[in-house]
């Protein structure tokens, strides 16, 4: 009797799960009926949560990339960058060999990053499209400093925690390492390389915006103990 | 407001011979020998804030030990959460009491600019700053506190110590003494340093040198 109950119990849940997964009744049959909307609720969520992770990666990708070389790189077929890899340095007086963005590219790399504010920014909180507005400007504003060099951005192993889905809003956590390419112009004349790494413990908040689809609405991340600046 | 009144109000008084002015107390020098000392370790005279895991972090711990060998006297010790306050002392349990500005880089920051004379904030800089000097008023002995822009607000500061190159990559300019990362003599901006660059916000301040 109390086997059965359980039973009845957890076909309760695959139905309302079911049910509210796929809008719609259902009824059972049998026992591989129950095990087909265990394996379709299982496999939603799967879905969802693939989806959720996607928005966190690409926001965290942008936020950190746009408006970088490694962008521009990115935009360029064939679309290779899902996680933008870290360029060889040049040179540490290799001046020709990675000279200025010229005015086109500059102008292309505030687009993709204007581009990418309006679409997988569209649905964020005003502060985090404040932070990822900040991170545009000064990047492109450091294309054009005469005392250093970008060279590229992007983050590289991006490992989930968890994901916790309710309703229409998904917490993600996740570590991420977080990397920039940069030069100086120091007092001799020599570009003097620097390629600061921090790996984050980022708080992704992603909510599902009025025409059903999950977007990004805040990223918080702090540094990990021994990894900070 | 109040501190600029306080600061009209003292002056007025000196001019009108009524109160003296004090001597210079703020050792800017001494503070930024001491940080030069300190920088790579910790001083057994105080806690070390850097490895245990709930704080994990001794930046604010260590500019507040260079900033009172350096002459600026605690204030109060009655209140842990009062940014009017700032003090560290031993307690009956053999660790120590200490106010938040003592040991977090945002309450210190409103405790200079609470207290007076205090510290005089001196504008900011972009984390993606590669000039070489930070400004003028922003001299040895002075703090530099650091908003990497993710969300979390000033959570770094680090302390102004002279100027030359950063052993760590060659960058040259005026650089600061640190502790969470241990730097000694870093690129003031942390730009070689910091990930976060293109979020960074650098707000600079100036302690006065009438502290005592």
């Amino acid at each position: 009797m109390i086997l059965s109950k359980r039973r009845m119990i957890v076909v309760s849940c695959a139905l309302v799960v079911a049910a509210g997964s796929a809008g719609s009744g259902l009824y059972l049959n049998n026992a591989s009926a129950i095990s087909d909307i265990a394996h379709s609720v299982s496999a939603a969520q799967a879905s969802q949560t693939s989806t959720v992770q996607d928005v966190v990666a690409e926001a965290l990708y942008q936020q950190y990339a746009m408006g970088t070389p490694s962008a521009l790189q990115r935009a360029r077929p064939p679309h290779t960058y899902v996680v933008a890899r870290q360029p060889a340095l040049p040179a540490k007086s290799s001046k020709a060999a990675t000279e200025q963005p010229d005015q086109a590219e500059v102008a292309e790399q505030s687009r993709l990053g204007e581009t990418a504010l309006k679409t997988v920014f569209a649905h964020a909180s005003p502060a985090l499209t404040g932070r990822v507005r900040l991170a545009l400007t000064n990047t492109l504003a450091a294309n054009s400093d005469p005392n250093g060099r970008f060279l590229g951005a992007g983050v590289s192993d991006l490992s989930f925690q968890d994901v916790t889905i309710s309703a229409d809003t998904a917490i993600v956590h996740a570590t991420a390492s977080a990397w920039s390419s940069i030069q100086q112009i120091g007092p001799d004349g020599s570009w003097m390389s620097a390629t600061p790494t921090g790996t984050h413990l980022v708080t992704g908040t992603v909510r599902k915006s009025s025409d059903g689809q999950w977007a990004i609405y805040d990223l918080v991340s702090t540094h990990a103990a021994g990894s900070r600046p | 407001m109040l501190k600029r009144t306080c600061a009209a109000a003292v002056a007025g008084l000196v001019a009108l011979g009524i109160m003296a002015p004090t001597a210079d107390a703020y050792d800017k020098y001494r503070a930024g020998n001491y940080a030069d000392s300190w920088a790579g370790s910790r001083n057994g005279a105080y806690p070390n804030f850097g490895g245990y895991p709930y704080w994990a972090s001794d930046c604010t711990n260590f500019v507040s030990q260079a900033m009172h060998d350096g002459g600026f006297s605690m204030v109060g010790g009655g209140s842990e959460t009062s940014d009017w306050e700032w003090w560290i002392r031993p307690n009956n349990w053999g660790t120590y009491d200490f106010s938040h500005s003592w040991s977090v880089a945002a309450d210190l920051r409103q405790f200079l600019i609470y207290d007076y004379p205090g510290g005089y904030s001196q504008g900011t800089a972009p984390g993606s700053s590669t000039n070489y000097w930070t400004p003028d008023a922003v001299t040895t002995g002075d703090l530099l506190f650091y908003d990497w822009g993710r969300g979390e607000g000033i959570s770094h500061v680090g302390m102004q110590v002279g100027y030359g190159t950063d052993p760590d990559g060659g960058w040259g300019g005026n650089f600061t003494d640190q502790h969470n990362t241990d730097r000694y003599h870093a690129f003031w901006s942390l730009r070689p340093h910091n990930d976060d660059w293109p979020t960074t916000t650098i707000y600079f301040m100036h302690i006065a040198a009438n502290n005592y």
